[in-house]
């Protein structure tokens, strides 16, 4: 599988540097890391046309990862957007998957689930 | 929200057998290592608190609270890196790596809740220095604590 370009949306700078380590040794390249939703949608709207891949985190300060989601699919219906969340609420899971998101990833997470997700999302 | 005003819910020693395994869980899948459930459930008092409000059906704050030599020692397994003080000035990890076991508990707190009819959804994470239960108005308290490495942490489930 060639590498993917990913854009990483999570506030936490443990869990991007985790993301950077795991899908760059997966032999994926990071276009861009976003820490809040206002600032994830100018940077997907920025590389648009680049990133193959957003991972999201649902819990950010501003415009939350559901909002995040939503723009992001009214920008690009073929955006590929794996969620990523401490919490794995079903009611949650659903509702982000019928908006578009294709995959969710619960933390904590392990290299293997991230990479194999990646490659899942994006064949 | 059909539970406000209603605490019976977490008065069952069945909730609470949960909510240990469960925490214990997120622990070692964080921390890659082996996390014992202590039986005593007082509060004891720590330097470092990650809280996490959050909201639904009830209201509350989830703090992990540890000391600063554990809190060293879990940022130095996350990162990876020799980590010497909790506010370097420079990427401050520790206080982030902190910040962030805060919100996996309290995530994966809030899954089980969620699973036994508590729909509750966190806020953004922050950090405190500091936690006084005879201070707090919580109508529900509740002190999780558990050994790592010969460590102590705490989890402390609070319902407004």
């Amino acid at each position: 599988m060639s590498g993917k370009n990913i854009l990483i949306v999570d506030d936490s700078p443990i869990v991007q540097g985790q993301l950077v380590q795991m899908l760059e040794e997966g032999g994926h390249t990071i276009i861009d890391k976003a820490a809040d939703g206002d600032s994830a949608i100018l940077k997907y709207k920025a590389n648009k046309d680049k990133i193959d891949l957003v991972t999201l985190d649902i819990t950010i300060p501003g415009k939350d990862g559901i909002q995040v989601l939503t723009e992001i699919m009214e920008m690009n219906p073929d955006a590929r957007v794996v969620m990523i969340s401490a919490m794995g609420k079903d009611n949650v899971i659903k509702d982000c998957m019928k908006i578009g998101a294709k995959n969710f990833i619960q933390k904590p997470f392990k290299k293997d689930k991230v990479l194999a997700t990646v490659s899942f999302v994006t064949k | 929200m059909a539970n406000q005003g209603d605490y019976s819910k977490f008065s069952s020693p069945a909730l609470d057998t949960g909510l240990k395994q469960n925490i214990k869980e997120s622990l070692e899948g964080y921390l890659n290592g082996a996390i014992d459930i202590q039986a005593n459930n007082d509060f004891v008092r720590h330097e470092v608190y990650g809280g996490v409000r959050y909201s639904g059906d009830f209201n509350g704050i989830i703090y992990v609270t540890l000391n600063s030599l554990c809190a060293l020692k879990v940022a130095q397994i996350i990162t990876g890196k020799k980590v010497t003080s909790l506010y370097d000035g420079k990427d401050n990890l520790a206080f982030h790596v902190v910040r962030e076991f805060g919100n996996i508990i309290a995530g994966n707190m809030a899954t089980l809740l969620y699973k036994e009819g508590i729909d509750v959804s966190l806020n953004v994470t922050w950090m405190v220095t500091n936690y006084d239960p005879d201070k707090s108005t919580a109508n529900v308290k509740k002190y999780f604590k558990y050994k790592f490495e010969g460590e102590m942490i705490q989890v402390i489930f609070l319902v407004d």
